[in-house]
């Protein structure tokens, strides 16, 4: 679509497996790890998308293709109608300073030497944005925004001297101050003190609601991916198993996966479908069974999940992976297990 | 109510470090009832696991008890030698942590570590017994008793976490003391871990003190929760009145500052930041975050105000202000 | 901004001194001020000119209150001569360990970062080199060159720039998975930029401890080649040499003549070598990334 900011096509982004000695003197063939193995979906202005899914299912290497940290093997992403990977000097550089990164570990992810305020100015020294004084004077302000107040007494501040909170809101300041078009947030409050987790994810809502910037948010926890986003992305080994307007997707999944952690993560509310139950441990993405990934662990599964890996079906706005899907309301009658 | 088996009563643990005493735990008073699922909540450094662990008489240094008692059975644990609490521990009270990798060993078979346990503890008599033993209680927990001859790294990390739990309930205690037993878990793992537990305490009679900062997950599966803040437990009670109608403003606003799946109410974090367990503030701990504060929370700790089943340390706990 | 210079360095050194290995910083600094002080102020502090005989002075006098040191055979004073051999030997080290920085570190920075093959072509040569026993190295070195301090401290450098390279470079590996370079990578920052405003300050605490233990070593290793001649030529004041004239009396029981010039070799290294432990230790102490 033309008015998509980002698409992301048959995405894969594959890792060589580390072979012990032994292995290599046998001459044992490379393992690889199809950490993301054909991801398609699309990102639009404004839209929120949280990328959620079991660990190690490739939620942060898909987030990493999307920064040009890692190369895909194949596969294309258009931002704004570029080519991420055929984009070259001054276009890929423009392209690139529209998309901002803000990382789980608030701890590693400032320079432990230099003043934070200095790192919210730096991408705009990079990207000759701005000259040193103005870029100071801007992150002073971002800073301001981001609730670290008085901006100049913080600017000067190592993040030593930070709170964990603090040092998210600077790496927000920092991934704001480019005027960005779409930042990717790899778990950024997993981190934080839960009492302070919430201030954090409302800024980057206010990002959205203020500056129009699209936001992929990658996290465990779909219980906090549904406090910000419009849409969600379920992965499982590698794959996206299930997407759509988040609300829909939670109340009434189709997919099993979904339907499991939707079920599985803890609440107290006292409106809740019972548990849906699966078999097994999380899988390998290594040795990915044949068929539909899910099959070992699915109550659901019929005899040609095993082999047919299943194309995608559309419901009322949401889009599956599943053979044997569950109906509209099946989250809630339970299954036996 | 039933037979007491762990109580606490004015338990003081302090850390003596560099850069100052840290008062983890600071008069902290509690009774365990056996068989009941006790969960401690909190922030990050609010002492839990401090705590958690001073149950069974383990204080890592630089900690020290520095005050009060830990009962355990009416055996005050704060007394024993550490040769008596090496039997008690293991025995009578077993424990897990967040990453089981850190004690299993990596270069023996897990049903190898959990039959050398069962046999030290004198729980069997010969290696046999105590190798049937060890099956026995890889099978409880969901791990086919073939995997016994498996090494650690073999094992997933939800495979792990229940190979710690058979350790722990190979010897049959009374206490499981679990410390964030599934933080490093995915959330389908993690129901199926508490599944086990749950289904350990009701079959068992085993006694679990629970640590997590998940409070969704507090109110799910225990009895009774305790609430923690900067080394004092500030409000104690049943699971669903601590949950349904909280008496300190703390753990009100901690609920509310945490996303449910199936609420859509707005989340909200509690404003300040936490404080620096080495100068807690003044009076009441809570104070300076606390939207109820008057000046009497600055200079009193607040008594305890006792409701139905449990009690909250706040002036306004009996108030409409601090329910909902 | 705050202060001046020198305040703001005596800041950084109180900082330093009062940390873990505190006590060994402080005395390795000590030390290397004390003798860096001697040779500044030689012309004042040296009694008489290392190179002439006073007026008076025997040949071979054992350490008396007018020559503290003795005499050589000679008849110079010894103590002058160490006196104004610190300064050969400082220059020399100091000269040699700034050169072997200025080539190891930059090639160690961009052989980490950037790996490739360029990383394993200089990762080769470094470790052949540093092979190498340092000594037979700087001789065979400083022959060619012929003596003299400048083509001693080229010698040395040659001998000291695999640990630098070695150093700096294990150090950026280490430093290039931590996530704030993959939040700058992630922001487009350039090479260089990651390099020389985020990596080198980060790597400075390592390149400091191996200044202070390769110079340890280097002072040593100038000793050997100032013993064989390759630094100055006598009657220059030189520790080295004196050392090796000084050998051939030693058996007339003139032991001053290689004590002194001995002891001056040992506690400058010692000075070098307790700088770069206690620094070593403090920042350990502080943790992976010096947080
Ligand atoms: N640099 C790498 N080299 C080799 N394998 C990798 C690399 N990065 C990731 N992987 C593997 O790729 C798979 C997907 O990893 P990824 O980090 O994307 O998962 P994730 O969904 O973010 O998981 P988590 O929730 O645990 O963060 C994992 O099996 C991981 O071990
Ligand atoms: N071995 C130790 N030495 C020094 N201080 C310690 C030690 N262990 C804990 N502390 C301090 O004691 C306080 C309470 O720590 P504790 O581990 O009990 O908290 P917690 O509530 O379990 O936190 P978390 O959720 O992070 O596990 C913290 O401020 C912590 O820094
Ligand atoms: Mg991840
Ligand atoms: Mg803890």
């Amino acid at each position: 679509m033309a008015g998509d900011l980002l698409v992301v096509e048959d995405l894969r982004v594959y890792f060589p497996l580390y072979r012990s000695l032994l292995e290599r003197l046998l001459g044992r063939p490379y393992k690889i790890v199809r950490a993301v193995d054909g991801v398609s979906f699309t990102l639009g202005r404004r839209e929120v998308l949280a990328v959620v899914g079991e660990s190690g299912s490739g939620k942060t290497t898909l987030g990493k293709a999307i920064l040009g940290l890692v190369k895909p093997v194949s596969g294309r992403i258009l931002f704004d109608g570029v080519d991420l990977a055929r984009a070259k000097g001054g276009e890929a550089r423009r392209v690139r300073r529209r998309i901002s990164a803000v990382f789980q570990d608030p701890y590693k992810s400032l320079d432990p030497l230099m003043p934070v305020g200095e790192q919210v100015a730096e991408p705009l020294l990079i990207h000759r944005m701005a000259g040193r004084s103005e870029a100071r004077r801007m992150a002073m302000e971002m800073l301001e925004k981001v609730g670290l107040t008085p901006a100049s007494e913080f600017y000067w501040r190592r993040p030593h001297q930070l709170s964990g909170g603090q040092r998210q809101r600077v790496a927000i300041a920092r991934a704001l101050i480019t005027q960005p078009d779409l930042i990717v947030a790899d778990e950024p409050v997993s981190m934080i003190d839960v009492s302070l987790r919430a201030s954090i994810l409302e800024l980057l809502e206010s990002a959205r609601r203020e500056l129009g910037v699209s936001v992929i948010l990658i996290t465990h926890d779909i219980a906090t991916a549904r406090v910000i986003a419009d849409t969600v992305a379920v992965m499982y080994l590698g794959r996206i198993v299930e997407y759509g307007p988040i609300d829909a997707v939670v109340e009434d999944p189709r997919h099993p996966y979904t339907a499991a952690l939707v079920t599985s993560t803890p609440s107290i509310s006292r409106r809740r479908p019972p548990r849906f139950p699966v078999k097994g441990e999380i899988g390998d993405p290594a040795n990915p069974p044949p068929g539909c990934r899910f099959h070992p662990r699915c109550p659901l599964a019929l005899e040609e999940c095993r082999r047919v890996e299943p194309p995608s079906a559309s419901d009322s706005g949401r889009t599956y992976w599943c053979l044997n899907p569950l109906g509209p309301g099946g989250l809630w009658r339970g299954v036996e297990a | 109510m039933a037979e007491t088996i762990i109580s606490v009563r004015g338990l003081k643990v302090y850390y003596y470090t560099l850069s100052g005493v840290v008062r983890a735990v600071d008069g902290v008073d509690l009774d365990i009832a056996r068989g009941e699922w006790v969960t401690i909540v909190g922030e990050s450094g609010s002492g839990k696991s401090t705590l958690a662990l001073s149950m069974m008489g383990l204080v890592l240094p630089p900690g020290r008890i520095v005050g009060g008692s830990v009962l355990f059975d009416g055996v005050d644990l704060t007394k024993l030698s550490g040769e008596e609490l090496r039997r008690l521990r293991g025995k009578r009270i077993g424990v897990i942590f967040q990453d089981p990798s850190a004690y299993l060993d990596p270069l023996r078979t897990v049903g190898s570590q959990i039959a050398e346990a069962v046999l030290e503890h004198g729980v069997a008599s010969s290696e046999s017994d105590a190798w049937r033993i060890a099956e026995e209680a890889l099978e409880i927990v969901g791990v086919p008793a073939s995997r016994a001859r498996a090494y650690p790294h073999q094992l997933s990390g939800g495979q792990r976490q229940r190979v710690a739990i058979a350790a722990a309930i190979a010897l049959n205690p009374d206490v499981l003391i679990a410390d964030e037993p599934t933080t490093a878990l995915d959330v389908v793992v993690q129901a199926r871990i508490i599944e086990l537990l749950k289904g350990l305490q009701r079959r068992r009679g085993l006694t679990i003190v629970m640590v997590t900062h998940d409070i969704a997950l507090a109110g799910e599966v225990s009895d009774r929760i305790a609430v923690m803040y900067s080394g004092r437990v500030v409000e104690w009670g049943s699971a669903e009145r601590v949950i349904g109608s909280p008496l300190h403003p703390y753990t009100r606003l901690l609920i509310d500052s945490v996303p449910d799946l199936w609420s859509r109410r707005k989340v909200r974090s509690i404003p300040g930041e936490p404080p620096d367990p080495r100068r807690p503030p003044s009076g009441c701990r809570f104070h300076p975050r606390c939207p109820l504060a008057v000046e009497e929370c600055r200079s009193r700790q607040p008594p305890r105000v006792s409701a139905a089943d449990g009690w909250a340390e706040c002036f306004f706990a009996g108030e409409a202000g601090g329910g909902r | 901004m705050e202060g001046g210079l020198f305040s703001r360095l005596m800041g950084v050194v109180a900082g330093l001194v009062r940390g873990p290995g505190g006590l060994m910083t402080a005395t390795g600094l000590a030390i290397i001020t004390m003798f860096a002080l001697v040779a500044i102020a030689a012309p004042w502090i040296a009694p008489y000119p290392p190179d002439v005989r006073p007026p008076g002075a025997g040949l071979l006098e054992p350490p008396s209150l007018r020559h503290p040191f003795g005499t050589n055979d000679l008849g110079y004073d010894v103590f002058s001569r160490i006196v104004w051999g610190a300064r050969v030997v400082l220059k020399v080290v100091l000269l040699s360990s700034l050169m072997s920085m200025a080539v190891g570190v930059p090639l160690g920075l961009i052989s980490g970062y950037y790996g490739g093959p360029l990383d394993r072509l200089l990762s080769m040569v470094m470790d052949s080199l540093y092979a190498f026993p340092g000594i037979i190295m700087a001789i065979a070195v400083a022959s060619v060159l012929g003596p003299s301090t400048f083509n001693a401290a080229v010698a040395l450098m040659v001998v000291y720039v695999p640990t630098y390279y070695r150093m700096t470079r294990a150090r950026v590996l280490e430093l290039k998975n931590e996530p704030f370079i993959e939040a700058l990578q992630a922001m487009g920052a350039p090479g260089w930029v990651i390099l020389v405003r985020h990596i080198l300050p980060n790597a400075a605490p390592t390149i400091l401890v191996v200044f202070g233990l390769a110079s340890a070593d280097a002072i040593l290793t100038e000793a050997g080649l100032s013993f064989f001649g390759l630094v100055a030529v006598y009657p220059q004041p030189d520790w080295g040499l004196d050392l090796y004239y000084g050998k051939n009396y030693l058996l007339d029981g003139a032991w001053w003549l290689v004590f002194f010039p001995g002891a001056s070799i040992l506690l400058l290294a010692l000075g070098f070598a307790l700088l770069g432990e206690g620094l070593s230790e403090r920042f350990r102490v502080r943790g992976g990334s010096y947080g």
